[in-house]
């Protein structure tokens, strides 16, 4: 019965790293939801507000943002075009995914995942929250045209 | 201006300290990872960084499509709904054929257990995949 009490230490101790690694870039950032979720705003030059989430995502950690937010996509998958959209530009870094709800309707994420130790640096997990802002706004709003 | 950082030297002596098969490759190395009896992965690690402001990262990937032929639609969404141990999955047409690579991006501040961790963890998700596409075959793309 140790094991799974210190893999429990382990993760609450990571949770917490990754919390204060958030903290250091100066964004408003919410404390852990019960799911282990961390919310964080990041703002642009023009002071705009953006949420993007953070987790232990199992073997690394993850900062992701929900695209084409406003409204679930619904219970069909993505059609070509949206495929074609999301692949259709090589990005340096993260991946998109889509995410089936408990009541079956589709949404879709883009996350980075990265190394918790070389994101301890507040210019490196600034600029990963970034990047995940700019991708988030830019394929909203492109997917919206599409959808 | 990109900025790249080339990491090969660092890469390489981390493999040596693996007992995984490996080679020079154009753009970094190929190694060859055992996953179980009778199946291995091929992964191609990326030794020029690819920067974004202060964040430097190389490329760990590997193959798990290569076909004139384009997947189908539910195979795409299939593959987007699936949850990798790490990384995610690329997609695209390069050179007249489509491919599909599951990816990850690694810090430069990485030791051999986080390569080592990485390299397993694609090799098997690949690896999965690839068995989905094309059941019982081997490095069939």
């Amino acid at each position: 019965m140790i094991f799974p009490m210190l893999l429990q230490v382990a993760q609450f101790n990571a949770l917490e790293t990754l919390d204060q690694s958030l903290r250091k870039t100066g964004y408003e950032v919410s404390a852990p939801n019960e799911n282990g979720v961390i919310s964080i705003i990041v703002r642009d030059a023009q002071n705009n507000p953006y949420r993007v989430f953070a987790r232990l995502n199992g073997f690394a950690p993850g900062v992701w943002t929900s695209v084409y937010a406003e409204k679930p996509l619904g219970k069909k998958p993505l059609s070509r075009d949206v495929v074609n959209q999301l692949f259709g530009q090589d990005r340096k870094y993260g991946h998109f995914k889509l995410v089936e709800s408990q009541t079956k309707d589709f949404s879709l994420q883009f996350e980075i995942q990265f190394d918790l130790q070389a994101n301890d640096d507040p210019k490196v997990m600034k600029d990963t929250l970034i990047f995940v802002r700019n991708v988030g706004e830019e394929m909203d709003e492109a997917i919206r045209r599409l959808v | 201006m990109i900025l790249q950082t080339d990491i090969s030297k660092e890469v390489e002596a981390m493999l040596r300290q693996t007992d995984l098969k490996f080679k020079r490759v154009e753009s970094g190395f190929s190694v060859e990872v055992p996953i179980k009896k009778n199946r291995k992965q091929i992964l191609l690690i990326q030794t020029k960084t690819e920067d974004f402001r202060s964040i430097k990262a190389f490329e760990v990937s590997s193959m798990v499509y290569q076909s004139k032929t384009e997947p189908s639609l539910q195979f795409l969404n299939s593959v987007l709904l699936r949850k990798l141990s790490i990384g995610g999955v690329m997609y695209g047409r390069e050179e007249s054929s489509y491919r599909l690579r599951v990816r990850h991006m690694l810090s430069i501040n990485f030791n051999q257990s986080t390569l080592k961790g990485v390299l397993d963890a694609i090799a098997i998700d690949a690896d999965k995949l690839e068995l989905d596409l094309h059941p019982g075959a081997e490095d069939r793309y």
